[in-house]
């Protein structure tokens, strides 16, 4: 990418353009402290427009119950009647008076209510509507990328620069968030409709000449798109060959402008007439949790449709799990913060001594801590582990779970024996169906998370409560809106991007993003130097250190939900660590 | 009502000619008959106005009161109102249109507020009512009560003279004693009728009031 690209308003900073309110939705978020920035959650302002309507409903109720309380009132007024009035003239005209007084009071307010209600909805309906603005133009651009890049993709994965032996792991990290590419690029352009939008919305105040231009506006954005993909595009054929994952790090965009044009450019890499112009449909579940769909509407559907001939653990290769326990529950502390949580999943990061990294042949580690409060009631922490091996996902002799075929299944939201070896692990740890799980993952093991928490079978097992992920390409799952997502993202960091999702601002998600340059953690050098710095944990844990000491209403709300997993008077807690591996099925 | 004043006519006719074979000498006779017809109007003041007055009176009160409670609770619920308008304005609100309807939902929770004070004031007027209606019923009871008393006193005790036989000029002279009182009585009386009684007089008469 070329320096005038770097510093395109899409670049890793989007999110300042963004003004106010439609930071929160289309930008990195709002400012909370530590140089993190924060969308979604019980803060954000998806929750606000909720509020807002809640809100509108309540004034609705108060404006008439107010309107029967003056029926009741003129009742009250009038009693005692004639025979009160004759015995007492100067009361009987105190009580008329004082009637009339609250009977007026009474209607005006009412009235009052029932405006600042409809403005209320109004307000709410605003913010949804901003982010159906956002949605459209967001559409709108994509198919401009996809028309800008295709040819491209299709260009660059042929090319040996590309087609490396694993080619699983490059179509894994290619699928690397074209929609993310739209949602900042995007953002920073629907973004200039600017706050004031939601706020004359909100207000009623923009008449139908004025709602014209704001659509025209809108309009504009895929033309603009495109244009900044093109540009976008010719930097990332220049970066590729130089090595994907550095010049990922150094062009945040360049995977997600290759993942835009994807579909049509690995059509035309296999030789197949697909693409989103594919005459013939193909939409079939397979065994073992394997889908296929084709041509793919997203991210998701091609790692899953790659999934089926590049992986293990599905149809072709089916394999089975076996999870055994390391050692003895062993007391420990309970954890004393997101810091602390996350920083359990070091053991099970970078390899370390139970897996080395690189080697397909081995176990891996699941940590399952049971916490049990003063009152005796038991809930569990599962530390899912990151991507432990980089050997060849389809070869038998990767026995190791925490693979990349685990990777492209995860993200292809289909099981694998990531997965599985997680949800046995839980069993054989003692799990009872309703106890409160919280569920811990940095990288790999975040998307493992996302997907147990949005998977209804694990609810047999334990009741998700809440969600961890550092580092995780975990946006596109739909998890239940009643567990806690906390998703730690940095923006240097290319691997939360393989989905091409962007985590929605629902008040069940949390992103946190931090600028590590910004922040002076990492330089331009650094960055050139190894293109996986952003995605260390280590960076993680300090950004997750930031999230305690955090002030913002989403982290603070997310910190209250797992307090009664944390250390507390009286609480206590058991690990116990599982080793799981694959075994060939039957 | 009826049945009070059907009680005092008997006692009066009863007292005075029937129960007695005695006439009174013609002396007397004027003076008697002057003094009946005061006793006679005071009755009827008393019985027709005066009690069924008061008795409408008592019955107002309680539904004055029985209002004054309800507003009272009217001023509760608004108060509640105004508290669930302040929780509804979110602490999280962070926008600029948000804070704009987070003042908007605080002058409104004042307004109710305020309301509700409207309220309690209409409260305590209904509550001063009753109190005025139940004294002032309270004193045409015992006004009527006493009018009935005077007047059951004054028809005796003429029928008491008249029975003993005494002498003309001592029954004359008591005969204009019982007409003093009754004529008093019947003044007393109307003093005690307040404000408009002329024409609660009226109404009462008519039936308008109960």
């Amino acid at each position: 990418m070329t320096g005038e690209a770097s510093a395109a308003p899409g670049g890793r900073g989007a999110g300042a353009l963004l003004p106010g309110a439609l930071d929160e939705v289309l930008g990195a978020g709002r400012e909370a402290g530590g140089g993190l920035r924060v969308r979604g959650g019980a803060g954000g302002l998806v929750v606000e427009g909720t509020a807002m309507q809640d809100a509108a409903r309540s004034l609705a109720r108060t404006g008439e119950g107010l309107l029967v309380v003056t029926a009741a009132t003129a009742t009250a007024g009038a009693a005692g009647g004639p025979a009160a009035a004759v015995l007492d003239p100067a009361g009987a005209a105190g009580v008329q008076q004082a009637t009339v007084v609250a009977l007026a009071r009474l209607a005006r307010t009412a009235t009052g209510c029932a405006r600042l209600s409809a403005l209320l909805t109004a307000a709410g309906l605003a913010y949804a509507h901003a982010e159906e603005v956002a949605a459209r133009a967001g559409d709108g651009a994509r198919d401009a990328v996809a028309r800008a890049a295709g040819g491209a993709v299709g260009g660059l994965v042929r090319s040996p620069e590309v087609v490396v032996p694993g080619a699983a792991a490059v179509l894994a990290a290619v699928t690397a968030g074209g929609l993310v590419w739209v949602a900042v690029r995007g953002g920073g352009l629907v973004g200039e409709v600017g706050d004031d939008l939601v706020a004359d919305l909100a207000d009623g105040r923009l008449d139908v000449r004025e709602r014209g231009l704001v659509a025209d506006a809108v309009r504009d954005v895929p033309v603009r798109l495109e244009a900044l993909a093109g540009a976008d595009l010719a930097a990332a054929g220049a970066s590729a060959a130089a090595g994907l994952s550095g010049a990922a790090a150094q062009h945040p965009l360049l995977l997600e402008a290759l993942v835009g044009g994807l579909p049509v450019g690995l059509a035309a890499a296999v030789g197949v007439a697909g693409g989103p112009t594919a005459r013939r449909a193909v939409r079939a579940d397979l065994p073992g949790g394997d889908r296929l769909v084709w041509p793919p509407a997203d991210v998701a559907d091609l790692s899953a449709a790659v999934s089926v001939l590049a992986t293990q653990d599905g149809a072709l290769r089916p394999t089975r799990v076996r999870v055994r326990p390391a050692g003895p529950p062993a007391a420990v502390a309970p954890a004393t913060g997101v810091a602390d949580l996350l920083a359990r999943a070091a053991p099970l990061a970078g390899g370390g001594a139970l897996s080395p990294g690189g080697r397909g042949r081995s176990a891996a580690p699941v940590l399952v801590e049971g916490v049990v409060d003063a009152a005796g009631t038991r809930r569990w922490v599962l530390v899912l582990p990151p991507t432990q091996t980089t050997a060849d996902p389809r070869s038998s002799a990767t026995t190791n779970p925490a693979d990349l075929g685990s990777d492209l299944r995860a993200v292809g939201h289909v099981p694998s024996a990531a997965s599985r070896a997680a949800v046995r692990a839980l069993e054989e740890a003692g799990a009872r169906p309703g106890d409160p799980l919280l569920l811990v993952g940095y990288s790999q093991g975040g998307i493992v998370a996302a997907q147990l928490a949005a998977d209804p079978h694990l609810r047999s097992v334990a009741r998700v409560d809440a969600v961890l992920t550092a580092g995780a390409p975990s946006g596109g799952y739909d998890v239940p809106d009643d567990v806690a997502v906390l998703s730690l993202e940095h923006e240097e960091d290319w691997i939360h991007r393989l989905d091409g999702e962007r985590s929605p601002a629902t008040p069940g998600r949390t992103t946190v993003s931090r600028d590590l340059t910004d922040a002076g953690d990492l330089t331009g050098a650094d960055l050139r130097r190894d293109g996986m710095s952003g995605h260390d944990l280590s960076r993680y844990t300090e950004t997750a250190a930031l999230v305690d000491a955090s002030e913002d209403p989403s982290l603070v709300a997310w910190r209250e939900r797992v307090a009664p997993y944390l250390d507390a008077e009286g609480t206590t807690a058991t690990r116990q660590t599982f080793l799981a591996e694959r075994v060939p099925a039957g | 009502m009826g049945a009070r004043r059907s009680a005092a006519g008997g006692s009066s006719a009863g007292g005075w000619a029937g129960g007695s074979a005695v006439t009174p000498p013609s002396s007397v006779a004027e003076p008697l008959a002057r003094a009946r017809r005061t006793v006679e109007e005071v009755e009827a003041v008393a019985s027709g106005v005066l009690l069924p007055l008061a008795a409408g009176g008592v019955a107002a009160a309680v539904e004055v009161r029985r209002a004054a409670r309800t507003a009272e609770e009217l001023a509760q619920e608004v108060r509640g109102r105004a508290r669930v308008l302040r929780a509804a304005r979110a602490a999280a609100w962070r926008s600029r249109a948000a804070e704009l309807y987070r003042l908007r939902l605080d002058a409104l929770a004042h307004e109710v507020d305020v309301d509700a004070a409207a309220l309690s004031a209409l409260a305590a007027a209904l509550r001063r009512h009753a109190a005025q209606v139940e004294v002032r019923a309270a004193a045409l009871q015992d006004a009527a009560g006493s009018a009935l008393a005077l007047g059951a006193h004054v028809l005796g005790r003429g029928a008491e003279l008249v029975r003993a036989g005494g002498p003309a000029r001592a029954v004359s002279a008591a005969a204009d004693e019982v007409a003093a009182l009754a004529a008093a009585g019947e003044r007393a009386l109307r003093e005690v009728v307040p404000i408009g009684a002329a024409s609660s007089v009226a109404a009462v008469r008519d039936g308008s009031v109960r």
